[in-house]
């Protein structure tokens, strides 16, 4: 027999899956990742079904955000430093989407993080600043090194991103 | 600009769309109903063990059954993300009382001492350490929040110092610890122009003394004598690397290397070994991490004896296994003088939990009573047991 919690769960999954999903590949920057960033969001939903069915979504996502910079945070021992990537990427990609796609991925979780939600998501600096609890200068901050990295990364988003970011 | 910047984020995001997995409200709840069967286990051994102590004893000055709340306060047999709830808002309060271990990554995570919960803090905590009594926690982040200040917060009063080192000119922070005392905090990092640099800030004071001739400039931490200092190993290790401070008018300048052998049963290989504390002069709290294995896997804590002392004295009890990378830093003043008895507990179980102690009339009506919950409890981890 399917409660009421589970069918609201369900209901709450079929109408957000789709979005919940497009947000964890800008964040991992990697399918499977991304999969198991959302499982593991839904999998704490549920638990805390409960709490906090009023507003999942906002939960779920928190739960994302932070679950990801998490993971990351516990893999980047094994990580190369950022330095050793400063250098442009070879211009052989002149699709400007699989361009951003690499660049992207070669920012910090945090600097994702930070202009998917902003440029994404679509959130003001405050309401960043609140989801990640950080400063608002630190999210004006992380957005301004972010963007200028892409730029140095890849000058031709240059366009794209501004040039004077 | 970021018209076209989110438009090509939506594209991009387009091209990978995927279901998650159906089972997710199943598991999610199994994995609720197995934390709730869990505890209610756990509570009805704890209620059984006061129902058979009370009916064989009967006598109301019995001793306490443990509590799930520790007064004082206990390190926690396990350090797991997973009991914190990443989805929760931040908690701004830091007035939480003591607190047994500190983690850092996203966000500051404390848990507490006396019953084990996690509290999460909304701050970038590159480097965190938790003072040896528990009562006070600094952090740093190089990308966080004032990279020129160590915040350092009270947790009694919930107080936070926004400590403007090396004397305002900040630096790039590279350790971060406690003396001893619980009241001077040492860190070590480099200056604006590349300098090895430390100084130690009395957090009483306060007050910052910087370091001018290399006082605390060693990696480390020495004892509450400061006779000889516990260093962190340089790889994977047979003995943990100790440094012995030379008696004075000795005319020598450097410590004296002395090591201390871990069990060659339990580590053959060696391992990794970062200390973070002294739980009182003679013994040493580190975390080991021997090198990945098919029957050993992440770090733990140990506690050892010095190697200035005498070799028969050495003893060496690991505890607090399965310890995740975050978890870095713990009030070492809650580890327990060791009694020589190689069952003694040295944490707490706070997923146990038991009847709060009483004055009562005698131990029948409590034995009774132990008795109804045990059946309570019975009925209700089958019927658990049942929906899962």
């Amino acid at each position: 027999m399917i409660t009421d919690d589970e069918a609201g769960f369900a209901e709450f999954v079929a109408a957000r899956q789709a979005a919940l999903s497009r947000t964890a590949y800008l964040l991992t920057g990697d399918h499977h990742l991304a999969q198991d960033l959302v499982q593991a969001a839904l999998l704490q939903a549920a638990k805390h079904w409960g709490r906090i069915h009023t507003s999942p979504e906002a939960y779920v996502r928190r739960a994302m955000y932070h679950q990801n910079i998490s993971w990351w945070r516990r893999r980047r021992v094994a990580e190369t430093t950022l330095e050793s990537h400063d250098g442009a990427l070879a211009a052989a990609d002149t699709d400007l989407r699989l361009t951003l796609d690499q660049a992207l991925a070669r920012l910090t979780p945090k600097q994702r993080t930070v202009l998917v939600l902003r440029f994404y998501e679509d959130l003001t600096e405050t309401e960043t600043a609140r989801t990640l609890g950080l400063s608002t200068s630190t999210v004006k901050s992380t957005t301004r090194q972010a963007l200028a990295r892409l730029r140095v990364l890849e000058p031709e988003l240059a366009e794209l991103i501004g040039a004077d970011a | 600009m970021t018209t076209q910047l989110r438009e090509e984020l939506d594209a991009l995001a387009e091209t990978q769309t995927f279901s998650p997995d159906p089972s997710a409200w199943d598991r999610g709840r199994r994995a609720r109903r197995r934390a709730r069967v869990g505890r209610a286990a756990a509570g009805l051994a704890a209620v059984a063990l006061v129902v058979g102590a009370g009916a064989v004893t009967l006598v109301p000055d019995r001793e306490a059954p443990q509590p799930a709340e520790v007064p004082g306060g206990a390190l926690p047999s396990r350090v797991d993300l997973r009991d914190a709830d990443f989805g929760a808002d931040f908690e701004t309060d830091y007035a939480i009382g003591r607190a047994s271990v500190a983690l850092s990554g996203n966000g500051l995570l404390l848990v507490d001492a006396e019953d084990g919960t996690y509290h999460r803090f909304g701050v970038v905590a590159d480097l965190v350490a938790l003072s040896p009594d528990g009562y006070r926690v600094a952090w740093w982040s190089g990308d966080g929040q004032d990279p020129d200040r160590i915040h350092i917060a009270d947790l009694r009063t919930g107080a936070v110092t926004d400590w403007a080192f090396n004397m305002g000119g900040g630096g790039q922070v590279e350790a971060l610890s406690w003396r001893p005392d619980s009241a001077q905090l040492l860190w070590r990092g480099r200056d604006d122009a590349g300098d090895k640099i430390a100084a130690l800030i009395d957090v009483t004071g306060p007050s910052e003394t910087p370091d001018f001739s290399g006082r605390y400039g060693s990696r480390g931490i020495p004892s509450p004598s400061r006779d000889i200092i516990a260093l962190p190993s340089d790889g994977a290790v047979t003995a943990a690397p100790f440094e012995q401070i030379p008696e004075r008018g000795s005319g020598r300048m450097t410590g004296i290397p002395v090591d201390r052998a871990l069990p060659a049963d339990l580590h053959p290989d060696g391992a990794v070994v970062t200390p973070v504390g002294w739980a009182d002069e003679d013994h040493v709290v580190a975390i080991i991490d021997p090198p990945p294995s098919d029957v050993v896997e992440r770090p733990r804590l140990a506690v050892l004896t010095s190697p200035d002392r005498p070799e028969a004295e050495w003893t060496y009890r690991e505890f607090l296994p399965r310890l995740p990378p975050e978890a870095t830093s713990f009030a070492v003043d809650l580890v327990p003088d060791l009694t020589g008895d190689p069952d003694q507990e040295l944490t707490h179980d706070f997923s146990a939990f038991a009847a709060a102690p009483d004055d009562g009339p005698g131990a029948l009506p409590y034995a009774l009573g132990g008795l109804a919950a045990l059946a309570a409890g019975l009925a209700f981890v089958r019927m658990m047991q049942k929906r899962a």
